[in-house]
């Protein structure tokens, strides 16, 4: 037929007229073009069935490299890596690769009902009406149960559909503008980088958030400066600190997950072991307090911790102390509004009058403090075990660090802790050299990174 | 977290040697009042806040490292210019120092202060922190004294003396200082530490033509020095026992001070057979006329006894008119023990007799080790000792027969 129409075309256009049997269209030999038309459809229909088959069997060992543990190592170094592959998980939106699945399969569904349906209706109009019927129900009833569960998310017929409707209408939940916001939503996803690294504004020498990191394609590095211009470093070079962000997410994930007492409470007992730097950028601050806080009775005006509790009340004061002066330090928090927000609502927590327990109190002494409810504290009224000794040490080392970067005097707490602590008979060393390094700081000498650090947990 | 990292690396100030951290420090805060900022900079009073709160908090750690920094920046901190306006801070600051220095109450190990001018920034000290004590308003300043004076006792520093030769302790700030130190509502340790201080300016109090301060108050000074004698275990301090009867030895041989002299101290002549040979005081006193009047005179029998056993025992060095005096006072002591039925060998007389002569005989024992011909060196001593002693024992036993 085509070699027809280039006959036609070709006599036109050297002047001659065809004539006879050349001047006659050719008549189209195929078959009907709604059966084409019905036909792509049908393998648009089939094609996406395959394609949702093979995904979901890629998704299959997707899973199983997830679920296998195929590494050696402490609990610490297992728990991280199995972290690292959930983050990638997240970075890469697996969930919604992999809730496509079903999208894909009703699309293909949906396919296959319009063209069995356009087709019968030419062949026979009575066997369709049922097709169609069947078909519309089952689409009327899909974008019902759709409906229904964008407009309640405890609607137990989610669909996918309703999920990504139900997402986007989220997103911008505020001001209902979730159309525009989901082209920005789609450029977000589209662009997002793997590692997303927030390069933290200098702050200058001395300034604890001074650090930078060099992507190294397979790796992410440290920016070591030269020894002549390095900046005054507050943790420790060799510190790793990805891991301390594969921590501090499994420490929030499971913060949001578990209720079992005893899990809280392991967890609340590792956040001191974790270095809360700049690069993490999500604290379990608010929810740490609240578990402190929930500790105390207040039904009698001035709290009082509930002697179950105790152990609890303990290890999330202890964490939250750890985590409000490293997050002080680094200028986070208390940028971002929510060390204002405790402090706000922050009532004295520590008994006026010592009460035997001398790791608790003073804890809760330096919290007070912190949270600008400044008091005595008579450390000589204490007697610490030697572990919560050491730890108070060195925290009060951040909180001296945060405070002089202020270029404020050092605070009564700290010059009453470093004068009895120099006072015992025999102090552990590491105290004194905690102590001797605020005593540094009071006069300037800047503190090399290793000078705070943390003890390798394995 | 809980226990501090053990550094690898050697840059910049990054140990957990808390020596190396000390150092670090004591370099930082020599190098702040060695060069201060000058006083027209708004971060002066800030830099020196800084520095002092430093040292306030660091004067609480004692070992013999910072010990021996402490004293080093003390004498930084007294040579270094403050500006005037924040002059408190730098006494403030060397009180700190020279607390941390003699916070254990020992002498600073591996001291090099052999320069002079390092007594006379103690002295310099002590002067303003006695103008404190005895001013109007009455400061306690016990303890800032205290240290300097134990940095005046324990110093190491060859050229004290010279120094202190120089210093006119006569002064009325000064006198005004010590009377101040030795009272007995003052800190028993400043009372101890002054009774060690004493010996050094001895010769210009003591010595002095005229008296450094009018009787009532040297009779004040008097108590006061006995208390502080009193309330120490000088069987457990050699030392200020020795400080004591140097002091005691000078007042009485000073005309001015002997009087006021509390008799019950003339009790500590009784350790006099402690002192070494050639010891000054004693030297000085043996042959001074008037001590033994003075002595006589004292409300306390016994200290006549002791001088008398003293002075037998140094027989041959007194002069004849000294010699003269023992013999009567010797007859008016056996003369007041003769009682009917006593036994004359044990009175104390007798008891010096008798050690004497005991002495003479082992003298005379090791004499006889030596050839008496030819005339051996080293005899020479034994037999000077021997003769002195025979004479003293020849005199005695003259006086006792008769």
């Amino acid at each position: 037929m085509n070699y027809d129409l280039l006959k036609i075309v070709a006599s036109v256009s050297l002047g001659n007229i065809p004539t006879g049997a050349d001047a006659t269209f050719p008549q189209w030999a195929g078959p009907d073009p709604t059966i084409v038309h019905v036909q792509a459809i049908l393998y648009s229909s089939l094609a996406a069935s395959l394609i949702s088959a093979f995904i979901a069997m890629l998704g299959k060992q997707w899973l199983t490299r997830y679920a296998q543990v195929d590494m050696r190592g402490s609990v610490v170094d297992r728990s991280r890596y199995r972290q690292r592959k959930m983050n990638g998980m997240t970075a890469w939106h697996f969930d919604l690769v992999i809730e496509g699945l079903p999208l894909m399969l009703q699309a293909s569904l949906l396919l296959l009902g319009y063209a069995l349906s356009n087709y019968l209706f030419i062949i026979n109009r009575v066997v369709a009406s049922v097709i169609i019927g069947f078909a519309g129900f089952g689409l009327l009833f899909y974008l019902l149960i759709t409906s229904a569960a964008t407009f309640s998310y405890n609607c137990p017929f989610q669909t996918p559909l309703s999920l990504i409707i139900h997402f986007l209408i989220h997103f911008d939940d505020k001001h209902k503008k979730y159309l525009r916001r989901t082209g920005k939503w789609f450029n977000h996803v589209f662009s997002c980088k793997k590692w997303r690294w927030q390069v933290p504004k200098q702050g200058g020498a001395g300034v604890p958030h001074a650090y930078d990191f060099n992507d190294t394609s397979d790796h992410i590095e440290l920016f070591i400066p030269n020894p002549s211009t390095q900046p005054t470093m507050l943790f420790n070079k060799e510190t790793d600190w990805e891991d301390y962000v594969l921590d501090s997410d499994c420490i929030i994930w499971m913060f949001d997950m578990c209720i079992d007492v005893d899990v809280i409470m392991a967890i609340m007992k590792f956040i001191p072991e974790v270095v809360w730097h700049a690069g993490i950028h999500t604290t379990p601050l608010q929810r740490l307090y609240d578990t402190m806080f929930e500790c105390f009775d207040h039904s009698s005006g001035c709290p009082i911790v509930i002697p179950k509790f105790r152990d609890k009340a303990y290890l999330a004061a202890k964490a939250l102390l750890h985590l409000i002066l490293q997050r002080k330090c680094i200028g986070k928090e208390h940028a971002a509004g929510v060390f204002e927000s405790i402090s706000s609502k922050h009532l004295p927590l520590a008994p006026e009058s010592y009460d035997g327990d001398s790791d608790l109190t003073s804890t809760l002494g330096i919290i007070d403090c912190v949270f600008g409810h400044p008091k005595s504290i008579n450390w000589q009224d204490f007697s610490f075990t030697t572990v919560h000794h050491v730890w108070m040490g060195h925290i009060l080392l951040y909180h001296a660090w945060d405070v002089l970067q202020h270029c404020q005097s050092l605070p009564d707490e700290i010059k009453q802790f470093i004068t009895h602590s120099f006072c015992l008979d025999s102090p552990p060393a590491s105290i004194i050299a905690d102590c001797l390094f605020i005593i540094s700081l009071t006069l300037g000498i800047p503190l090399h990174r290793d000078d705070l650090s943390a003890t390798d947990k394995r | 977290m809980n226990q501090f990292p053990q550094f690898n690396t050697n840059s910049g100030f990054k140990s957990s040697r808390i020596g190396d951290q000390i150092d670090a420090i004591y370099e930082r805060l020599v190098k702040t009042f060695e060069n201060p900022p000058p006083s027209d900079d708004p971060g002066v009073s800030a830099t020196i806040g800084f520095a002092l709160e430093a040292l306030q908090l660091i004067s609480h750690l004692y070992e013999d490292k910072l010990a021996l920094k402490s004293y080093n920046l003390f004498h930084t901190i007294m040579d270094a210019p403050i500006p005037e306006i924040h002059s408190h801070k730098k006494w403030e600051a060397s009180c700190l120092t020279i607390s941390g220095a003699y916070k254990g109450g020992k002498p600073i190990p591996q001291v090099e202060d052999h320069q002079d001018n390092y007594t006379q920034h103690v002295l310099t000290f002590l002067n303003h922190h006695f103008e404190l004590a005895t001013g109007d308003d009455g400061q306690d300043q016990d303890i800032p004294i205290q240290n300097a004076l134990y940095a005046l006792v324990l110093t190491s520093n060859p050229l004290l003396p010279v120094s202190l030769k120089s210093f006119d302790s006569t002064k009325s700030l000064f006198v005004r200082g010590i009377q101040y130190a030795i009272q007995g509502d003052r800190l028993p340790s400043l009372r101890k530490t002054t009774l060690l201080f004493l010996p050094l300016i001895c010769d210009q109090w003591f010595n002095a033509n005229s008296p450094i301060m009018n009787s009532k108050q040297m009779r004040s000074f008097c108590i006061g020095w006995a208390s502080a004698v009193d309330s120490v275990d000088l069987e457990q301090a050699p030392a200020i026992k020795m400080a004591a009867l140097t002091v005691l030895l000078e007042m009485i041989n000073s005309p001015h001070w002997c009087p006021h002299v509390v008799p019950e101290k003339l009790a500590l002549l009784k350790d006099l057979k402690l002192v070494p040979d050639g010891f000054q005081p004693l030297q000085n006193c043996i042959n001074n006329p008037n001590v033994i009047d003075t002595i006589r005179d004292a409300e306390n029998p016994m200290a006549i006894v002791y001088w008398v056993t003293t002075l037998w025992s140094k027989y041959a060095e007194l002069k004849p008119k000294v010699q003269e005096q023992l013999k009567t006072t010797t007859k008016e002591i056996m003369k007041n023990e003769q009682t009917p039925g006593s036994d004359v060998s044990r009175s104390p007389i007798g008891k010096c007799l008798l050690d004497m002569t005991l002495e003479l005989r082992k003298v005379k024992d090791e004499l006889r080790q030596y050839p008496t011909w030819p005339p051996n060196p080293a005899a020479a001593p034994l037999e000077k000792k021997a003769k002195d002693l025979g004479l003293a024992v020849g005199a005695l036993n003259t006086i006792r027969r008769g």
